[in-house]
């Protein structure tokens, strides 16, 4: 049934005047229009080697508590000083800083997927089961997803790990993406291919999967960036409320342990900083990025090298 | 095809209408009247720490406004602010007054009610009540003049104090004891201290209107101190007949504001309540100043906020809006003393322990009738995988004290840790030794794998300890990390539900205090009666399913027996001879009451030198007495 479709240009890093650059010049011009994109990126990468690299340097286990005398500044053993618990705080950033972005992956991966369905669905379908997604999607939204995520995590009567930690948080994060891809979907559904597509006997899964989606695959790229950015904030959010995996030294957790301790107060800043800090640079890279990938899926604001 | 259109509008429309009916109908009239002005004068700290009071507060909301429109302005040092209640942030109980029912929090009844007697629990020879009231050896009669058993602690007669009236009026009487008790038997176990009236009681009668007669189904010499004397958190009040009769016990709130509800025979009046402050005024009809048994209480005005979390308790504390609250840790202590020259703490030097210590013993629970902790022996590897003064430096910062037995250290206590010295040298319960871990559990059959933790046929020994929400986190990841280097895979978590789970059997470890011993053992030791010891998944008053025959007979003889009694000694050391080996609890530290008070309005609180008795706010047995004491500053 391939040859049923109707090939439309794909979004590429290059500008239509630039056919004859190879790939990685095209890449290099990409990042030269958007510099936002390779400082985003670097960010992001430099959180990532904390984690990766991290372990050479410090022994992860100094992440629990007892590893070190307690309430220490920083010095040269203890590069991020010690918490009350006797944490070695380097230790604690380097276990933290991955396990704060499994949780914003999975849960912005999984909110995505979700999100992208029903999107799909609702947009292409339309009628009554449109009607019934976007009234749950707009209905949803209304509410403070922090006030919900926050009944829901202090009603968990079990053990909350960081996975579940994640699946919390994907429990919302799908109401954003459903409503940017249903849009996406109504402005596709009616071309000329997708027509043709369907008055040549695709069925609508196939439609879905084999017209809509490869069109939207760029919006999709850059809606993850926000869902996985969404996902860090409110996993943070829930965290620094106590109500985060508090076996686990995520950044938000490492924040509530600082502010029960009231760190604050008692001038131990290098309990409360670093983590913060991380977040900061965590939040304004997936910005960053996610403002570097717009040109990639809004035609309308690629320019030329 | 027509496409169907959902009217959009008019859904959205009807859906807020019909979401604010649904407000409007679950609301109460004072949920909607909020406060909107201060009751302090201009220049002085906020009257109910309003807007200074730090609104960052994580999952909180902001400390309350202030007083409704409706209710008299009180300058704030004639104000007395506490932070105090059963849950954080908010009060759940603001239509609720019954004591008897579970969600009463300790927000004021615990004041307003009046007791029997008092009992100091850290009475010396100096001191053993406030100014103005008298005592002895700790006892400090109040509602009643005084008490007599016969020669077999079958019966107890109570005298009460003549010319006692409740809050509207009528009498006090025998009668009202009498009703109460006989009320908590018929609803057992459905009211709160409903449970031993049942067991002990056989029959109460109002002799005359100022004596009560009761019968006991066995000798009770405990009955007197651990029903009507309140001590900490101990004992329950007797509640008006004629209010009372003809409800339905188990749902009667006791809650009317505009009739004057609940009513009392302290000298405090509910005239607000909201999840952000209950505020009672100031009785000046209080049958205790119009007898001459006690003058009124210095403030016009207590003030009841919720219980917050440690750091906000702190800033408000340091920043002089609130003059005590709940317990703080020994950091944020620390802290508030160096920010407020005004705070006091119980150690009149203001250096550590800083409190007073608490009847609320901390152990490390276990579920003694299910696997793996049915093992006494599993209990002992835990035990030896504790490290209890690592506890005391790291989780207390080294203000506290670790303990052995689960009683409280009070100096009456201390001949019954000596008479425990024997069976305690034959198992040292406060020896810290991994590598006896290690052979027990190996002799079980577990080895341990990779990470060096124990695994026995592909299972890891996987042990999570519950806490009550709110509780015990200064040391429950030191806990957890010491019993991962032994070698269990030890995580913790603090649900919601935490208290059903543990009584109904569903928690298999957990972190909980156990009081009751604050003149002898009897009280805390009880809890171990294999009388409580119910089958997993029904609700158990205490709930380590421990049993044992013989430790029973000997508490049932302590139970008949006079505390104090050379016969009373050689029960204890009797039971103990058996709870020692079994370990039913692994006893972790003393709990101390770290609760700074503030001196810019208020002088009078007790303290190592005044000590007729704690600071406690939410003590039943200390609220009422230091708030009669104090006086201005």
């Amino acid at each position: 049934m391939a040859n049923t479709s109707v090939n439309f240009p794909t979004p590429t890093l290059a500008s239509p005047h630039a056919r004859d650059r190879t790939a990685p010049q095209a890449l290099l011009a990409y990042c030269r229009r958007n510099p936002q994109l390779v400082i985003g990126a670097a960010m992001l990468l430099g959180l990532v080697l904390v984690g990766v690299l991290g372990p050479f340097f410090v022994d992860p286990k100094q992440a629990q508590p007892l590893s070190a005398p307690t309430a220490q500044p920083p010095s040269r053993q203890y590069p991020l000083g010690t918490d009350d618990y006797g944490r070695n705080l380097l230790a604690v950033m380097v276990t933290g800083l991955p396990l704060t972005l499994r949780i914003g992956f999975l849960a912005g991966a999984l909110g995505l997927l979700v999100g992208t369905f029903l999107g799909f669905v609702s947009g292409y379908l339309g009628g009554p089961v449109d009607a019934v997604i976007r009234t749950l999607v707009d209905t949803s939204l209304t509410v403070p997803g922090l006030l919900i995520l926050i009944t829901i995590a202090a009603s968990i009567k079990g053990f909350i790990s960081v996975n579940i930690m994640a699946l919390l948080i994907a429990s919302l994060a799908w109401r954003q993406p459903s409503r940017t891809v249903r849009a996406q979907v109504l402005t596709l559904r009616d071309r000329g291919y997708v027509q043709v597509a369907r008055r040549s006997g695709l069925s609508t899964p196939e439609i879905i999967v084999k017209e809509l989606l490869p069109n939207l695959l760029p919006f999709l790229a850059a809606s993850f960036v926000g869902a996985v950015s969404y996902a860090i904030l409110a996993s943070i959010g829930l965290e620094a409320l106590g109500l985060g995996p508090q076996n686990d030294p995520t950044l938000g957790m490492t924040v509530y342990w600082a502010i029960s301790f009231s760190a604050p107060l008692r001038g131990l800043w290098w309990w409360w900083l670093p983590p913060i800090v991380a977040v900061v640079i965590l939040i304004l890279g997936l910005l960053l990025l996610t403002m570097g990938l717009d040109e990639i899926a809004n035609p309308r604001l690629r320019r030329a090298a | 095809m027509e496409k169907y259109r959902l009217p959009r509008r008019a859904f959205l429309t009807s859906l807020s209408a019909g979401a604010l009916a649904a407000l409007a109908a679950c609301g109460n009239n004072q949920a909607i009247e909020l406060p909107t002005k201060t009751a302090a004068p201009s220049g002085q700290p906020a009257a109910v720490g309003q807007s200074a009071a730090p609104a960052s507060q994580a999952g909180s909301s902001a400390a309350p406004t202030a007083a409704p429109k409706n209710i008299p302005e009180v300058p704030r040092n004639q104000t007395l602010i506490v932070s105090v209640s059963d849950s954080l942030n908010q009060m759940t109980d603001v239509e609720l007054m019954n004591p008897f029912i579970t969600g009463a929090q300790r927000t004021g009844w615990h004041f307003s009610f009046e007791p029997l007697f008092f009992y100091d629990s850290v009475w010396t020879d100096q001191v053993s009540a406030p100014p103005g009231l008298t005592g002895k050896n700790g006892e400090i009669p109040y509602q009643a003049e005084g008490y007599s058993y016969n020669a077999d602690f079958t019966e107890l007669t109570i005298k009460l104090r003549p010319g006692i009236t409740w809050s509207d009026g009528k009498p006090f009487t025998a009668k009202d004891v009498a009703f109460t008790v006989n009320m908590l038997k018929e609803n057992a176990p459905k009211l709160t201290f409903s449970f031993e009236m049942k067991l002990w009681v056989k029959d109460v009668v109002a002799v005359d209107p100022q004596t009560v007669k009761f019968t006991f189904n066995n000798p009770a010499p405990q009955f007197m101190f651990s029903n009507f004397e309140w001590c900490q958190d101990q004992g329950f009040p007797i509640v008006p007949e004629h209010i009372f009769a003809g409800k339905d016990q188990i749902s009667f709130t006791n809650f009317d504001l505009a009739q004057g509800w609940p009513i009392t025979t302290g000298p405090w009046k509910l005239v607000y309540s909201s999840p952000d402050q209950k505020i009672w005024d100031r009785r000046d009809d209080w049958w205790g100043a119009k007898t001459g048994f006690r003058k009124l209480p210095a403030m016009k005005r207590i003030i009841v906020l919720p219980k917050y979390e440690d750091r906000k308790k702190a800033e408000l504390l340091a920043s002089g809006e609130v003059d005590v609250t709940h317990n703080i840790f020994a950091a944020d202590t620390e802290v508030a003393l160096a920010r407020n020259p005004k705070l006091q703490v119980f150690v009149s030097s203001r250096k550590p322990p800083y409190g007073a210590v608490d009847g609320w013993v901390n152990n490390l629970h276990f579920n003694c009738s299910k696997p793996p902790y049915d093992d006494k022996e599993i209990r002992w590897a835990v035990n030896y995988a504790m490290n209890r003064k690592q506890i005391i430096e790291v989780g207390f910062k080294g203000a506290g004290e670790y303990t052995v037995l689960p009683l409280p250290a009070y100096p009456v206590m201390k001949q019954y840790f000596d008479a425990a010295q024997e069976s305690l040298q034959k198992n040292p319960i406060d020896v810290y030794d991994i590598n006896r871990t290690a052979q027990i559990m190996q002799a079980k059959g577990w080895k341990k794998d990779g990470e060096g933790l124990w695994t026995k046929d592909g299972k890891r020994f996987e042990m999570v300890i519950m806490l009550l929400p709110g509780f015990f986190q200064n040391f429950a990841p030191v806990l957890v990390a010491q019993m991962r280097q032994a070698g269990f895979d030890a995580s913790f978590k603090s649900p919601t539900n935490a208290n059903t789970l543990r009584a109904n059997g569903e928690a298999d470890i957990w972190l909980d205090g156990i009081s009751g011993g604050f003149r002898d053992p009897y009280l805390s030791l009880n809890h171990f009666h294999s009388r409580y010891a119910l089958p997993n998944g029904e609700a158990a008053t205490y709930p380590h399913r421990w049993k044992n025959a013989e430790f029973d007979k000997a508490m049932d003889e302590m139970g008949r027996t006079a505390p104090g009694s050379p016969r009373y000694l050689e029960l204890y050391k009797q039971a103990m001879a058996v709870w020692i080996p079994e370990l039913p609890v692994a006893p972790t530290v003393q709990w101390y009451q770290t609760c700074p008070v503030n001196t810019a309005y208020w002088k009078g609180w007790p303290n190592d030198q005044n000590n007729y008795t704690t600071p406690a706010p939410w003590h039943r047995g200390a609220a009422g007495l230091f708030i009669g004491a104090l006086e201005p500053a």
